[in-house]
């Protein structure tokens, strides 16, 4: 029970983007293609995983030798871990790669990544920390996917997916798809996704809630 | 309670003088001063006019009347969905498809107005925004050439205003003589009255570029509300005679982006400093409009007579650069809407002059 509901926060309650407001730049950024950011979502999810497993460790041998010490070793591993995250993808996806860009990199700075190794680092249960990281790479990538299922469909009339047996891998959507609406796949377009499902999030959490302001 | 005595204090320093005047009929007296430009676009361009400003002005009430009925209330009256329809209708030109306008309508009533809780809660201009929108995701609906009654098919609006700014080839032209070089028609009766003001005007040594007839009686592709430029200017002179809208605010805008327009405008044809064609820019493309009717909406324009004079200056200058230097026709709207950004910065600068300390000397 206890161990289910870390997983639960980093999906609902301390959901990173719609709650915490946590990646956006990524967020922003990559999410125009379905395929694109299930990509990215898992690039995440294993960074942000192998990070906090190994801060934990980190956290094990630098007690008592002072945060810089804890935070270097930390940086440095989230670092070694995107690198290996930017390169794996492009060696599996390199459509995806290229797509994505300096993203992927980036995440070796990412706010969530380096928050999550931090709590590792300070002394979080080794469990608890990785259920949590589970939660909240989880929880971004459901929020990747939604937004990008949106502004795909609105801005190209496509939905991007895997190719399988005689399928394309892509789903045209006819009327959407003769005239889409460019906008959605700017950054404005991005912002205002990311703000309708923050919404939509916000009133479902304080209904669920029972209670609220 | 405190011991100043005041136990409410308002959230935003919004005008708490209420007159005689409710916003209803602000907004149908801005609205009646928008239709006859209306009524020209329609003339000028024919049916297809019409359509795009029924498709814009049906899907914001159609839209208004929706997401009014989420919150169990009844808006249209108000006249604040019919305006925006308008003027969504008065930005496009004629040849958008129906689907376009529609959408944009409905993009500046749902997202900009009521997702921001409606009627004075809205901070960015929305028709603007959903113009803006639409000319972002469908920018081939704005290329289409126009043909107006009485002169033949020439450039696309947009394509007109950026062929007239002063560029390399333009070879030291004005904006008009460098369009007729494109080949741009002009009507007949613009030659007539042309060729007899220059027959006139010659003894002085001046003489008027074609076209420059067709500019000032609004015979030119563009925006179905933004080409009858006597008659936009004739209906903001009624709205600020009336009080409706403040003159100050038109009156700075457009001198800010003249006064720029002369000094730098010419810059780009190699004629040096004060040598650009300020008049055509002023009459040309959205600008009246934008000025007249959607830069002074009292929701998202400054609220003090200080804010507002910088407001207009920013908007000059936003306009220029924008026109000017950026990568899309025209400027006026996407100045607005990025100098609606600023307005809650400038209220909260610009402050009315306290005329008493509060009692206990707070602050």
């Amino acid at each position: 029970m206890k161990q289910g509901s870390e997983i639960v926060r980093g999906l609902a309650s301390e959901n990173p983007l719609f709650v915490l407001f946590m990646g956006m730049c990524p967020a922003l950024a990559v999410s125009t293609r379905l395929l694109t950011s299930l990509w990215m979502s898992l690039a995440i999810l294993c960074v942000l995983v192998a990070s906090t497993l190994f801060s934990s460790i980190v956290g094990l041998f630098a007690r008592g030798k002072g945060a810089r010490a804890r935070w270097l070793a930390s940086l440095f591993l989230t670092a070694c871990f995107a690198t290996c995250a930017d390169l794996l993808l492009g060696f599996f996806a390199a459509d995806a790669h290229a797509a994505l860009g300096l993203y992927v990199p980036l995440l070796a700075v990412n706010c969530l990544v380096t928050g999550r190794a931090e709590m590792a680092a300070r002394g979080q249960p080794v469990g608890r920390a990785l259920l949590a990281a589970l939660g909240a790479g989880l929880g971004l990538a459901a929020c990747f996917t939604v937004i990008a299922a949106a502004r795909e469909a609105l801005g190209f009339g496509t939905l991007t997916l895997f190719p399988v047996g005689r399928f394309t891998g892509t789903l045209v959507i006819a009327p959407l798809a003769a005239s889409p609406a460019r906008a959605a796949t700017f950054a404005c377009g991005g912002f205002l996704a990311a703000g309708y499902l923050a919404a939509l999030a916000a009133r479902l959490l304080r209904r669920g809630a029972g209670s609220g302001p | 309670m405190s011991g100043t005595g005041a136990s409410v204090v308002p959230a935003r320093p919004a005008p708490h003088v209420r007159g005689a005047v409710s916003a209803p009929e602000l907004i149908w007296s801005a609205a009646l001063c928008l239709l006859p430009a209306s009524a020209w676009g329609i003339l000028v361009f024919g049916t297809p006019a019409a359509f795009v400003l029924l498709a814009s002005i049906g899907s914001a009430l159609v839209c208004e009347a929706l997401t009014a009925l989420l919150r169990r209330e009844f808006t249209l009256l108000d006249g604040s969905a019919f305006l925006t329809g308008l003027m969504v209708g008065c930005l496009l030109p004629p040849g958008a498809p129906i689907h376009v306008a529609a959408v944009a309508s409905g993009f500046a009533i749902v997202v900009v107005k009521q997702t921001f809780g409606g009627l004075g809660r809205n901070w960015m201009n929305p028709a603007l925004a959903g113009v803006v929108f639409a000319r972002l995701s469908w920018s081939e609906a704005f290329a289409v050439p126009v043909s107006t009654r009485w002169s033949g098919p020439g450039l696309a609006p947009l394509d007109a205003l950026a062929a007239a700014l002063p560029g390399p080839g333009s070879g030291g032209r004005g904006a008009l003589e460098t369009l007729a070089a494109a080949g741009y028609p002009v009507s007949a009766a613009d030659g007539r009255v042309v060729g007899w003001l220059n027959a006139r005007l010659a003894p002085l040594g001046v003489a008027l570029p074609p076209g420059a007839f067709d500019l000032l009686a609004g015979i030119r592709p563009g925006g179905i509300g933004e080409i009858a430029v006597l008659l936009l200017i004739a209906g903001g002179v009624f709205l600020a005679a009336r009080r409706v809208i403040r003159w100050q605010l038109p009156a700075v805008h457009l001198a800010t982006f003249a006064l720029l327009a002369w000094v730098f405008g010419g810059l780009g044809a190699g004629r040096g400093f004060f040598a650009g064609d300020a008049v055509f820019h002023l009459l040309a493309g959205s600008l009246l409009l934008v000025s007249f009717f959607m830069a002074t909406d009292p929701v998202t324009s400054p609220l003090t007579p200080a804010g507002t004079i910088a407001y207009g200056i920013g908007l000059g200058a936003a306009t220029f650069l924008l026109r000017f230097y950026g990568s899309m026709p025209d400027g006026a709207p996407l100045a607005v809407i990025l100098m609606n950004c600023t307005v809650p910065l400038i209220d909260r600068y610009a402050k009315p002059v306290r005329l008493a300390a509060p009692r206990g000397g707070a602050r």
